[in-house]
C-alpha cells in the first residue's frame, strides 16, 4: 500500500482537505496550530496523513518534530505539499526544505478560491518547471479540483521523480559540494540526501547530529573552518545564513510565479479588532453578548419552561405509580433519583446550546484567534507564551482538548504553566451550575456569566505572576502570531463542532449523571442500617458532615455542597444533579445566600478539574508530582479566592 | 394486586435498563478513550494513528 503525506504551513487547510478525501472529521480550525496529532485515513486505497503545520523543517515544539520525524524516517510515497495560495512566498520556504529530502513532492495551491478576490494570479506551468515538482489548484473547503488533485497523486506515485533542489549562492554551493566529499557523509542513513545531510552539518542541527556518529577530528576541524569563513563572508552565522539563502529561493520563485494586483484598501476590521484601546472594550462586548443570548435571553427562557416540565413529569409520575402501589425504593429511585437529576441537568441543553454555536461561530470566523493575538503581548509579560491562549479558546468547550493542544507551545516551563492555567477557564460543564446559581439568585442579572470568565482570566494572570517570580525563566521564542482570515464560519464546521458539543453534554447526563443520581438518592435515604431515614440522618450526610466544616468559612459549610462538590470529580455537571437530588433545587435558597452562592460558583469555578481533565494533565505533565503540585495549588487558590469573594460579597450585597 | 405486582416489575426493569445503559457507554467510552480501541490492530503505531486511544496514551502499541 502506497503512503502519502499531507504537510504544509498551519492554518493552510491540510485537515479540510484530509477529510474531505478520507471522509473523516477531524478537527478543523481557523487558526495555526490545531491539528497537533497525526492521523491516518484511507483514500482509494492509498494511506493518507495528515500532519501538523509547521513553517520549516527546523523544529522547536513537540509537534513540529512529529511532523519532521515522520517525513524523515517513515519516508512517505508521496510529500503533498499543501500550500495556501494567498501566501504563496512564505509556503515556499518550506517547499524548499522539503525538495531536499529527495522524494517527490506535489505541490497543492488550496484556497484558490480566494485568489481572485486578493487580486492574486499564479501561473502554475511556470511555478512547476521552477520547482520540478507537478503542481495542482484546488479549494478543499469548496470542494473544487479534487478529481485533477487524484489524477496527479496518481502520476506522481507511478513517476516517483525527485524535485529539482533549491539552489543557494555560488559561495554555498561549492563549501556544500566540498563537505558532500567527505567520507562521513557516507554514514547517514539510507535514503537520506547527502545535500541535505551537509546543509545539517553547516546549521548544527541537534536532532541529525545526535543521530550521528562522532565526527572524526580531521572532518570536525575542516567543518569548523568552513563555517568559520561563511561568517567573514556573510558576516552572521551559518545557521542564519542557511535561512536567508532559503528565503532568497522562495521570493525568486514567488517573483517568477506570481502577480499580484494593486488592491484598492478596503475597510479592515482588525483596525478595532486589535486595535490598542478598541480591541478589549470590544471583546468585552462580544462575549457579554454571547451570555445575554445565551444565558440571558435563551436560558431565562427555556430554565423555567423545562424546570416546570420535569417537575410535572415527577410528581405526576409520583401519583400514577403510588396508585399502582408501586414500592417507594423503586418509584424513589426513578423519580427523586433519576428524574430529579439528570432532569436539573437536562433544563440546560438550550442555552449551553445557544452558547457552543455562538462560540464556534466566533472560532471559525476568525475572531478568536484575534483575541489571542491581542492577549499575545500580555500573556508573554506573564510568562506564558502568546500561544497559550489557544488552550483557553478550546476550554470554553471543555479543558481535555484544551490542555492536549498545549502541545504547541514550544517552551517547557510555559507549556506546563498553560497545562495548569487551562481548568480556570470554565467549560461547558460547569456552565450549568454556573446557570443554577444565578436564575435563583440573581435573576435578570445575566452580566455576571461574562464576570465568571473575567475572574477566570484573572486567575490565570495571577497564577502567571506567581510562577513567574518563583521561576525566572527567560523566554526567548520569536514566535509571531499570525492571524488568520476573516471568513464566512463554514455551516459544517459550525454544525459538526456544535453538534459534538451539545452531544457530548447530553450524552453525560445519559451515563454519569444518571449513575451518580441513583447512588446519590440511595445513599442520601438510607442509613447504616439500611433503614429509609430522613436525608440528614442518612448515610451520604454522615459522611458529608466530615468535610463539609472546611468549607464554614466559604459559607457553604452545609454537607450537600460539599458532597456535590465530591461528586463534581466525576463530571462538573453532576454538582447541579447532586443538590437537586439531596435537596432539590427550589430549596437552594433556604441553604445559600447570594453571597455563598458566589463564593461556591468561584470554588467550583477554580478548584481542580474533573476526573476526565485530570488525567490529561497527568499525561501532559508526565509527572506525577507536578500534577500533585498543581491540584493542590489550584484548589487551595479556589479555597482562598472563594473567601474573598464571600468577604466582598458580604459587604457589597 | 396482578396489577401492583406487574407495575413494580415494570419499574423495576426500566431502571435497570437504564442503569445497564449507562454503564455499557460509560465501558465504551472508556475502552474508546483508552487503548482498548487499536489493540487489536497492530498495523497502527503510535502516538497517534487516529484512534482516540493513541491521543490519550503514547503507550497503547
Ligand atoms: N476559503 C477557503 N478556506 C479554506 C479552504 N480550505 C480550508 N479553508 C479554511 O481554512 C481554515 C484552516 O483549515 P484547517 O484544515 O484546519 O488547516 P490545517 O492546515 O489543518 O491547520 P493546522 O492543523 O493548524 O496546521 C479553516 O477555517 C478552513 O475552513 C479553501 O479552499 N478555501
Ligand atoms: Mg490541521
Amino acid at each position: 500500500m502506497q503512503t502519502i503525506a499531507l504537510i504544509g504551513n498551519p492554518n493552510c487547510g491540510k485537515t479540510t482537505l484530509f477529510n474531505e478525501l478520507t471522509g473523516i472529521t477531524a478537527y478543523v480550525g481557523n487558526w495555526p496550530g490545531v491539528t497537533v496529532e497525526k492521523k491516518e485515513g484511507m483514500w482509494n486505497n492509498i494511506k493518507v496523513l495528515d500532519l501538523p503545520g509547521v513553517y520549516s523543517l527546523s523544529p522547536y515544539s513537540p509537534e513540529e518534530k512529529l511532523s519532521r520525524r515522520y517525513i524523515l524516517d517513515e519516508q512517505p510515497d508521496l510529500i503533498v505539499d499543501v500550500i495556501d495560495a494567498t501566501n504563496l512566498e512564505r509556503s515556499l520556504y518550506l517547499t524548499s526544505q522539503l525538495a531536499e529530502l529527495g522524494r517527490s513532492v506535489l505541490l497543492v495551491l488550496n484556497m484558490q478560491d480566494l485568489l481572485e478576490r486578493e487580486g492574486i494570479v499564479i501561473d502554475t506551468k511556470r511555478l512547476s518547471l521552477m520547482t520540478g515538482c507537478p503542481v495542482v489548484s484546488i479549494s478543499a473547503s469548496k470542494g473544487i479540483g479534487l478529481e485533477s488533485f487524484k489524477k496527479e497523486v496518481e502520476h506522481a506515485l507511478k513517476e516517483n521523480k525527485a524535485p529539482a533542489c533549491p539552489l543557494f549562492s555560488n559561495y554555498v554551493e561549492n563549501l556544500l559540494t566540498t563537505i558532500i566529499e567527505d567520507d562521513y557523509l557516507h554514514l547517514i542513513p539510507s535514503g537520506r540526501p547527502q545535500r541535505w545531510a551537509a546543509i545539517k552539518l553547516l546549521e548544527e542541527d541537534e536532532l541529525f547530529l545526535s543521530s550521528m556518529p562522532p565526527i572524526p577530528e580531521a572532518f570536525a576541524e575542516f567543518l569548523h573552518q568552513a563555517k568559520t569563513n561563511l561568517r567573514l563572508h556573510f558576516e552572521d552565522d551559518p545557521e542564519a545564513i542557511i535561512i536567508d539563502q532559503r528565503y532568497k529561493v522562495a521570493e525568486h520563485i514567488a517573483k517568477h510565479c506570481q502577480t499580484k494586483k494593486f488592491q484598492k484598501k478596503r475597510f479592515n476590521f482588525d483596525t478595532i479588532a486589535t486595535s490598542r484601546f478598541g480591541a478589549i472594550p470590544l471583546f468585552i462586548a462580544i462575549m457579554g453578548a454571547v451570555f445575554y443570548l445565551s444565558i440571558g435571553l435563551v436560558g431565562g427562557y427555556t430554565t423555567g419552561i423545562l424546570e416546570n416540565f420535569f417537575a410535572y413529569l415527577g410528581s405526576n409520575l409520583s401519583i400514577l405509580l403510588d396508585s399502582l402501589g408501586v414500592f417507594p425504593l423503586l418509584s424513589g429511585i426513578l423519580i427523586d433519583g433519576i428524574i430529579a437529576g439528570v432532569g436539573s441537568v437536562l433544563t440546560f441543553v438550550p442555552q449551553l446550546f445557544v452558547l457552543f454555536l455562538l462560540l464556534s461561530i466566533l472560532e471559525d470566523c476568525g475572531y478568536m484567534a484575534r483575541i489571542a493575538f491581542i492577549m499575545d503581548r500580555l500573556m508573554r509579560t506573564i510568562g506564558l507564551s502568546g500561544k497559550s491562549i489557544i488552550p483557553m479558546v478550546i476550554g470554553t468547550g471543555c479543558s481535555v482538548p484544551a490542555i492536549m493542544s498545549s502541545r504547541t507551545i514550544e517552551h517547557q516551563k510555559q507549556r506546563e504553566l498553560t497545562v495548569l492555567v487551562t481548568p480556570f477557564i470554565p467549560c461547558g460543564a460547569k456552565m450549568p451550575v454556573f446557570a443554577l446559581m444565578l436564575t435563583y439568585f440573581f435573576p435578570g442579572k445575566w452580566y455576571i456569566a461574562p464576570l465568571i470568565y473575567v475572574l477566570g482570566i484573572l486567575a490565570v494572570i495571577i497564577t502567571g505572576l506567581l510562577a513567574r517570580a518563583i521561576d525566572k525563566h527567560k523566554e526567548k521564542n520569536a514566535f509571531i502570531l499570525e492571524l488568520p482570515r476573516y471568513q464566512l464560519p463554514s455551516a459544517k464546521n459550525v454544525y459538526l463542532q456544535t453538534r459534538e458539543r451539545t452531544l457530548g453534554f447530553v450524552a453525560k447526563a445519559g451515563t454519569i449523571i444518571l449513575l451518580s443520581s441513583v447512588i446519590i438518592y440511595l445513599l442520601s435515604s438510607y442509613n447504616f442500617t439500611l433503614q429509609s431515614v430522613d436525608s440528614d440522618d442518612s448515610m451520604l450526610a454522615i459522611f458529608g458532615k466530615f468535610i463539609s466544616p472546611v468549607f464554614i468559612p466559604l459559607g457553604f459549610g452545609f454537607w450537600q455542597a460539599s458532597v456535590a462538590l465530591l461528586t463534581g470529580i466525576a463530571a462538573k455537571e453532576s454538582i447541579v444533579s447532586t443538590l437537586s437530588v439531596t435537596m432539590g433545587t427550589q430549596a437552594l435558597s433556604s441553604f445559600f445566600d447570594p453571597a455563598s452562592a458566589l463564593s461556591y460558583m468561584t470554588f467550583i469555578l477554580l478548584s481542580s478539574p474533573c476526573i476526565a481533565a485530570i488525567s490529561a494533565m497527568a499525561k501532559e505533565f508526565g509527572n506525577r508530582k507536578k500534577l500533585l503540585y498543581a491540584l493542590i495549588w489550584q484548589t487551595g487558590f479556589a479555597y482562598l479566592t472563594a473567601l474573598l469573594i464571600r468577604m466582598l460579597a458580604m459587604l457589597i450585597l | 394486586m396482578i396489577v401492583m405486582i406487574l407495575s413494580n416489575i415494570v419499574v423495576a426493569l426500566l431502571i435497570i435498563l437504564m442503569l445497564w445503559y449507562a454503564v455499557h457507554t460509560i465501558r465504551k467510552q472508556r475502552k474508546e478513550d483508552g487503548c482498548g480501541s487499536c489493540k487489536k490492530n497492530s498495523a497502527h503505531s503510535c502516538p497517534s494513528s487516529g484512534c482516540k486511544g493513541c491521543s490519550y496514551s503514547n503507550k497503547c502499541h
